[in-house]
Formats: C-alpha cells, sequence, structure tokens
C-alpha cells in the first residue's frame, strides 16, 4: 500500500494536532492554574496556561487541613472495596444468567432488564436506604450502585459468546459450576472484565451524589463531595473568608483539588487500556 | 453509563423529589393541634420580639434604625467577654447547617471545633451541607424525618433564592416548635443577644402566626455598583456621571479595548444599574391595586434598550457571557471599572487585589435618569436576613436550652465571643494585624463549620485592617439608605407557595430572555414573547397568590 499523498498527511497531522490540543490544553491548564501565584492568576483571569513562578502552596494548604487526604482515603476504599463487590456479584450474576436452565431464570433476567428501563428517585432510594439502617454509612454509597444491570446484561452475553464445548467438556471432566467458572470462564473474560471493572471503579470514584444524600457526617466524604464544595461554592467565598489575603489564591486551590481527584483515577487507565478496544466491542455488537 | 443518578438530570429528580415531599407534609397535617395558618393576616399579628440594642460595644460609626450598619474602624481591644460560663451544661446538639466554604477537618482533627464545644458546654453535632446542594439534602431530610434538634430550611439560599421546597409552611406547623411564647415581646430579654436582632429580621422568621426561626440578619443594603475609584482617577474621568447620558459617555471613556479594558464586567450590572436610574420596581411594583413583577414594567423595557444599545458599543467585558466568567477577577485585575455585587464583597476585593496599596473602591450611586438628583436604590432581595433556623419540636426546657445556644452564637459585634466564633483562637486560628483580625490556613479551614448560619448577631460593617475602607463602606451606605427601596412582598413578609418553588425557573425565563435580547440573538420585540412565558409558567399564580394577601393587608 502506498502512503497517501503529502498534503493528505499534513492535514491529517493538523486535525490529530488540534484534537490532542484540545484534550491536553485544559488539562495543563488546570495543572498550572493549581501552582501559579495569585497575581498572575488574577492579570490571566483565572486560567492560566504557563506559569510563570511555580508555587506549591496551595498544595500545601490542602494537604495540611487534614481534610482532604482523609477524603481521598475514603474514596479508594469505597472504589477498591465497591469494584471488588461488584465485580463478584456482577460476575456470578451475569454467568447465573448465562446458562440455560439456570433457577428462575426468566424472572431474574427480567428483573435485571427491569432496573436498567427504571431507576429509583430520590426519595424511594433515600428511604430505602435508611430503613436498612445504612444512613452515615460507607455501605451506603457501595450497595445500591453494587449491581449495574448494564455490566450484567454486558458480561452475559460475553459469557454466552464462549463456546459451548469448553463448557462441556470441562462438565465431562466432572468440573462443577464453580470450577467451570473459576478455570474456564474468567481466565477467558479478563478484557471484559477490566472495562467492566473500570466502569465500576469510575463510578465509585466519581460518586458524589449518593455521599451527599447518606453521609450526613463530614468526616466520611469522599473526595468527590470535598472537590464540590471547593469548586462549586466559589461565589460564597469572599462571605465567609474575610481578610484571608495570606493564603494561596482560590483558583489554585481549586485546580489543586481538581487535580488531586483526577490523578488515581487517571493512573489506572494506562494497565486497562490493552483491554479496552476488546471488552467494549463486546457490548457493541452482542447483547 | 448506569450508575444510580449518574444518567438522571438532577433537577428532573429534584422537582419529583419536592412534590412527593409536599404531598408527605400534607398528609402529615391531619390531627394537629392547631390549625395552620399561613394567612397574612395571622402573621401580621404576630407579637414580635421586643428590639433592645446591645450596648457592649459603641460603634466608631454609628448605624440607624432605617437600616444603616454599625461600622467599626478596628475591632474593639481587648475584646468584651460576655459569658461567664457555658450556655449549656452537657448534652447533644445536632444541627443541620449549610456552607459555602470548603468542607471543614472532622471533629478529631478540628482543635476550633472541640473548643466551640467546650465553650458551649455541648457536643455539637453538625450536618455540614454546600449550599449549593441546600435544595436536594433538604428534601431527603424532610422526607426521612429523622430531624436534628436545629434546621437551617432551604427555603433562602445566601443570595436570597429560594431553593424550591414546596409546602415549607405547613411542614413547620407540623415538624418545627412556634418559639412565640418564649420570643415575642419582653419574652426575648431573657436572651439578651437574641433581643438586639433587628425588628425586621424577626419579621422574615414568621409563619403560620407564629415566630417559627431565628434569624441570621443581613443589612438590607443588598447590591451596589463597586467602582475601582483608583483606575477612575488615573483616566481622569469624572467618577460620578449626572444623567443617563452622562453614564453613558463615563463607559465609553473608560473603556479601552486595547488596554483590555472595559467599563463593566457584565450586561446584567448595566441592567441593574440603568433600571434604578429610571425607577424601576425592585423585583415588584403594588401601586395599591394591581401587583406588577420587574420584567413587566416599562422600566425594564427601557433599561434593556438602552443595555443594548450600550452593549453594542462595546463597553461591556466581551467574555461576559461565558458560564462561571470570572468576573471578581477582572474587576480586581482592572479589565473593569464596574461591578455589581452584594456590600459584603467589600472586604473580599481587598482581600484580594492585586494592585497594591493604590487599590481603592468605593459606592457608585445611580444617578435619575434625566439628570437632577440621586435615584433611590433597591434594598437587598432577600430583606433583611441571610436564612433563618427553625427548631425541630421539643419539649419546653429544651428549646429554653437551644434558646440559650442562640444567645450565645448571637453575641455581638466586638465581644470575645464574636471573635472566637468568628475567628477562633488568636495565635492558632488569627493574628492581629492593624486592629483588624487576619486568618491563619488552620483558621480558615476550621472555622468554616457553618455555625454562622444557625443565628447571628447584627451585621456590622468591618474591614479588617482597612479603616478606610470601612469609612468609604459606610458613607455610601449611609448616603443611600434612606431614599433605598425595599421589594414590596419582602417587606411585608408575604408567602407565595408557588414563589417558593418557582422563582428560579421564572428568574432563568427572564434571563435567558435577556441575555438573548442584549447579545443580539433576539430583537427587543422579544421581550413580550418572554413575559408571556414567565406569565404562564407561574408568574400570573404567583402575582394571585402575593395581590390577595397585599390586598388583605391594606394595601400598604
Amino acid at each position: 500500500m502506498t502512503p497517501p499523498p503529502m498534503p493528505v498527511r499534513a492535514l491529517k497531522g493538523v486535525v490529530l494536532t488540534v484534537c490532542c490540543a484540545l484534550v491536553v490544553v485544559p488539562f495543563a491548564g488546570i495543572v498550572s492554574t493549581s501552582l501559579a501565584t495569585r497575581e498572575q492568576i488574577v492579570r490571566s483571569g483565572g486560567f492560566v496556561i504557563v506559569p510563570d513562578e511555580i508555587s506549591f502552596a496551595a498544595y500545601r494548604a490542602l494537604f495540611t487541613g487534614g481534610v482532604v487526604p482523609r477524603a481521598v482515603a475514603v474514596s479508594v476504599l469505597i472504589t477498591l472495596v465497591g469494584t471488588a463487590l461488584s465485580l463478584t456479584t456482577t460476575t456470578l450474576l451475569a454467568y447465573g444468567l448465562s446458562r440455560p436452565g439456570s433457577l428462575a431464570h426468566r424472572p431474574v433476567l427480567m428483573l435485571v432488564v427491569g432496573a436498567l428501563l427504571f431507576t429509583p428517585g430520590i426519595i424511594p432510594g433515600y428511604l430505602t436506604v435508611s430503613t436498612l439502617g445504612l444512613l452515615d454509612s460507607y455501605w451506603s454509597v457501595i450497595l445500591p450502585a453494587a449491581v449495574s444491570a448494564f455490566n450484567v446484561v454486558i458480561l452475559r452475553a460475553f459469557f454466552m459468546d464462549i463456546p459451548a464445548e469448553l463448557v462441556e467438556s470441562a462438565r465431562i471432566d466432572g468440573a462443577g459450576d464453580g470450577q467451570i467458572l473459576t478455570r474456564i470462564v474468567l481466565p477467558l473474560s479478563k478484557a471484559v472484565l477490566s472495562v467492566i471493572g473500570l466502569f465500576y471503579a469510575v463510578g465509585y470514584w466519581n460518586a458524589f451524589f449518593t455521599a451527599l444524600l447518606y453521609l450526613n457526617d463530614a468526616a466520611k466524604w469522599p473526595i468527590q463531595l470535598v472537590l464540590r464544595t471547593y469548586v462549586v461554592n466559589q461565589q460564597q467565598l469572599g462571605v465567609d473568608q474575610v481578610g484571608t489575603a495570606e493564603l494561596p489564591p482560590q483558583e489554585a486551590l481549586q485546580m489543586a483539588i481538581l487535580v488531586v481527584s483526577i490523578v488515581p483515577i487517571l493512573l489506572v487507565y494506562p494497565f486497562i487500556q490493552r483491554h479496552f478496544t476488546k471488552g467494549v466491542l463486546v457490548g457493541a455488537v452482542k447483547g | 453509563m448506569s450508575y444510580p443518578h449518574a444518567s438522571v438530570s438532577r433537577r428532573t429528580l429534584l422537582s419529583g423529589a419536592a412534590a412527593l415531599a409536599g404531598g408527605a407534609l400534607l398528609a402529615g397535617c391531619g390531627g394537629d393541634e392547631r390549625p395552620n395558618d399561613n394567612s397574612a393576616e395571622a402573621n401580621q399579628a404576630v407579637p414580635l420580639p421586643a428590639y433592645v440594642p446591645s450596648t457592649v460595644v459603641k460603634p466608631d460609626l454609628p448605624g440607624s434604625a432605617n437600616g444603616l450598619l454599625d461600622a467599626f474602624l478596628a475591632y474593639p481591644s481587648p475584646p468584651v467577654k460576655q459569658f461567664t460560663g457555658p450556655p449549656m451544661s452537657g448534652g447533644t446538639v445536632s444541627a443541620f447547617v449549610l456552607t459555602g466554604s470548603p468542607v471543614p477537618p472532622p471533629k478529631g482533627s478540628n482543635p476550633f471545633w472541640q473548643e466551640l464545644d467546650r465553650q458551649l458546654g455541648v457536643d455539637l453535632q453538625l450536618t455540614i451541607t454546600p449550599s449549593a446542594e441546600m435544595a436536594t439534602k433538604f428534601s431527603t431530610l424532610v422526607t426521612g424525618d429523622d430531624l436534628p434538634d436545629l434546621i437551617v430550611p432551604a427555603l433562602f439560599l445566601p443570595n436570597g433564592v429560594p431553593a424550591g421546597i414546596g409546602n415549607l409552611p405547613q411542614w413547620m406547623a407540623t415538624k418545627c416548635t412556634d418559639l412565640t411564647p418564649h420570643l415575642a415581646g419582653d419574652a426575648v430579654k431573657e436572651y439578651p443577644n437574641l433581643a438586639a436582632i433587628p425588628t425586621a429580621a424577626w419579621r422574615q422568621c414568621v409563619y403560620n402566626g407564629g415566630i417559627y426561626g431565628v434569624p441570621v440578619p443581613r443589612g438590607v443594603a443588598g447590591t451596589l455598583m463597586f467602582r475601582r475609584d483608583d483606575l477612575v482617577e488615573t483616566l481622569g474621568v469624572n467618577p460620578n456621571p449626572a444623567s443617563f447620558a452622562e453614564f453613558r459617555e463615563f463607559c465609553r471613556a473608560v473603556t479601552d479595548a486595547k488596554a483590555n479594558r472595559w467599563a463593566i464586567v457584565n450586561a446584567g450590572g448595566l441592567m441593574f444599574l440603568v433600571q434604578q436610574m429610571l425607577g424601576g420596581p425592585n423585583g415588584w411594583r403594588w401601586d395599591g391595586g394591581t401587583l406588577t413583577h420587574q420584567v413587566e414594567s416599562e422600566e425594564f423595557k427601557a433599561a434593556l434598550s438602552d443595555t443594548v444599545a450600550m452593549f453594542r458599543e462595546g463597553v461591556v467585558h466581551p467574555d461576559s457571557f461565558a458560564t462561571n466568567a470570572p468576573v471578581k477577577r477582572w474587576f480586581n485585575a482592572g479589565e473593569a471599572v464596574l461591578i455589581a455585587d452584594r456590600y459584603t464583597a467589600w472586604p473580599q476585593f481587598y482581600a484580594e487585589n492585586i494592585a497594591g496599596p493604590a487599590f481603592r473602591i468605593s459606592g457608585m450611586r445611580p444617578p435619575k435618569y434625566d439628570g437632577g438628583g440621586w435615584a433611590a436604590t433597591w434594598q437587598s432581595s432577600a430583606g433583611s436576613i441571610n436564612n433563618f433556623t427553625v427548631f425541630k419540636k421539643a419539649e419546653t426546657g429544651r428549646i429554653k436550652d437551644l434558646l440559650k445556644l442562640c444567645d450565645y452564637l448571637a453575641a455581638p459585634f466586638g465581644t470575645a465571643e464574636w471573635l472566637f466564633r468568628r475567628y477562633g483562637q488568636e495565635g492558632v486560628h488569627y493574628t492581629m494585624r492593624n486592629g483588624g483580625p487576619v486568618y491563619t490556613q488552620a483558621g480558615v479551614s476550621q472555622t468554616a463549620l457553618g455555625i454562622r448560619y444557625i443565628v447571628d448577631a447584627p451585621d456590622t460593617i468591618f474591614i479588617p485592617g482597612l479603616p478606610d475602607a470601612t469609612r468609604a463602606s459606610y458613607q455610601y451606605q449611609k448616603d443611600v439608605i434612606d431614599t433605598s427601596v425595599p421589594d414590596p412582598v419582602v417587606a411585608n413578609g408575604l408567602f407565595s407557595d408557588e414563589w417558593s418553588r418557582k422563582q428560579p425557573v421564572l428568574g432563568q425565563i427572564v434571563l435567558n430572555g435577556q441575555n438573548d435580547i442584549i447579545a443580539g440573538r433576539q430583537p427587543l420585540s422579544h421581550l413580550d414573547e418572554v413575559i408571556r412565558n414567565w406569565r404562564s409558567q407561574g408568574g400570573d399564580q404567583v402575582r394571585k397568590e402575593f395581590t390577595e394577601q397585599l390586598q388583605k393587608l391594606g394595601g400598604r
């Protein structure tokens, strides 16, 4: 195959560069603003592209209060426990639903599809969590989100696609369903599991709304909710914090906490990326 | 994605939540000992707490009964110690409060909170809610029915915007304490600091024919047009235009796009000022028979027409229609000479300025449109309060204890209690500089508990460490306060259920229409359609509810 002519390649290059810039510049701006000085931030209207002078004051302020490190720890905990739990339950449910003739197959499947179509409102959700006595417990953020019908459907489709001969031969060799799942099905499903795991992890990491509703004690708040109090309430800061000239500028603080909340989940992506295309395609053509 | 709540619009859910909560509230009203009557007559008849102004400290610049706030050039030194012991003796008090600040460290790692507990003599449990999420959190709180002792209802956010909860008075009648027996008339004198809260603030706590809360008072001065005096002086322009024509000239003269400088940060500020020049209604106009909303008035249309013309001339900052435009930064950076903001923003502008000691701001008074003196300014759309706090139903002894706690939390400016409550402990949370406290990093994060939204002392004008700025702020308020006009609906303490729910939506209709016209996406005639929408989507219903009450009040 001959390479396309020069102008086409140049054009592609330009388009790709612009696309990359659209993604990279806001990120760079966030990082730069978090490191900039008050004077530069005010001069540049609140958003710095390249800082003249690097200042870590905003990060120091964030990490001395004790609130942010704690919130990051809470988020990590919720994400790890939640993702593990979600993957386990989703796998078991999807495996059961992918075997023909499993117990209450149709009603359970209908239930899952129903959950896909109808989401509960705030108040019913709150009342359920409150009745179960989960208010102010980390479980209130994990359990309501533990099983996602969407992910169950994707995973079930993938499991059903595994050649029946493999399962049958295992059964002839004397393997039970537990062994078939752990020895045959799961090793073949690494791609889809990592994608679903990532979906869950991102969901738990970004959860602020359930935390807002169910966690009254601010000490238990995850990073995203703490982040929100930094970013959304901005117009009120002036009223509450009179005479704070010595402190890092508000924009730097906001951007710094944004960086803190983005980085951990960003670090996970490279490890899962190789599975990503394959895993996502499963959902695209099946289901 | 399938994560719960992530894909559903919050607003949709919210309206459902409010409706549900409302239904539940109404159902709970039957069988109450007293019928719930939130009529204007019942509320007008409520005996309000006696007003006994505090004599603890003498202000450097005195306030007035019309709403001019006391001003202080420096924090009294040494501060007066008002309480000899804690107001309560043990136990737990829970409160639902809002905050506009980053969330504070939890009690275990928050020495300020621990000391506050010691000072109050109680274990203070706070459910701190970011102000942007107040409405959502409040509706779940109401639904769950597991109420704390003290609750800031999401009726007023700090900017005076009702948050969209229906049937609030009915809910208060069933679940909250009528404080009238404890506070009406001379009864309030048992709590001297509550007695020092001005009557106008108490009036806004009246519902269902009773006093249902304690107020967080604020000055009625509201929003003003801040002007960069230092810049105007350098430019050699007359800072006080005497008519609309001169104001327009002023804006042209200070604008220099090449120098990255415009007259004003946004067109909304122009609308605000020009309507005042024209004598337009503040919110609503009641002429004794008919109630007209601002957007329906002739003045609004005229102001809009002028604003469109001025926007075309390029005197408005070109990026002002961007979401969350950093308008305060533009003002501080000198990219704009004028900005409309609340009087409480005064200290912030000084705190964040980068112009150095030359930085100087003051308030620009609107002249009458055709000249011949000053026009009347508008009072705050939230009246005399920021918000109020209701008490969960409890036995009398408990209520008295909670009122004692509130009495402590309302200790006036100049006391050691005020300084501690607001700034914490000297050396740890703040340092004194030039007569004013300056937060340390620990102070900023630890003191942001939101307790100032439970109850507060009367507001004062005090820009820490900058007596000249304090003088300027006081002088502006003194100049405008006597002629300033209130929103008749707020001043008469009226409640409309439709208004409390629909105000955000109706406000958005007006704002979108106004912006479309100013930005040139729609002609001025589009305003008629905006008004039609506003009326049909709730405006007429609100008018009906308010008009009935105003007529019964005798059409003041």
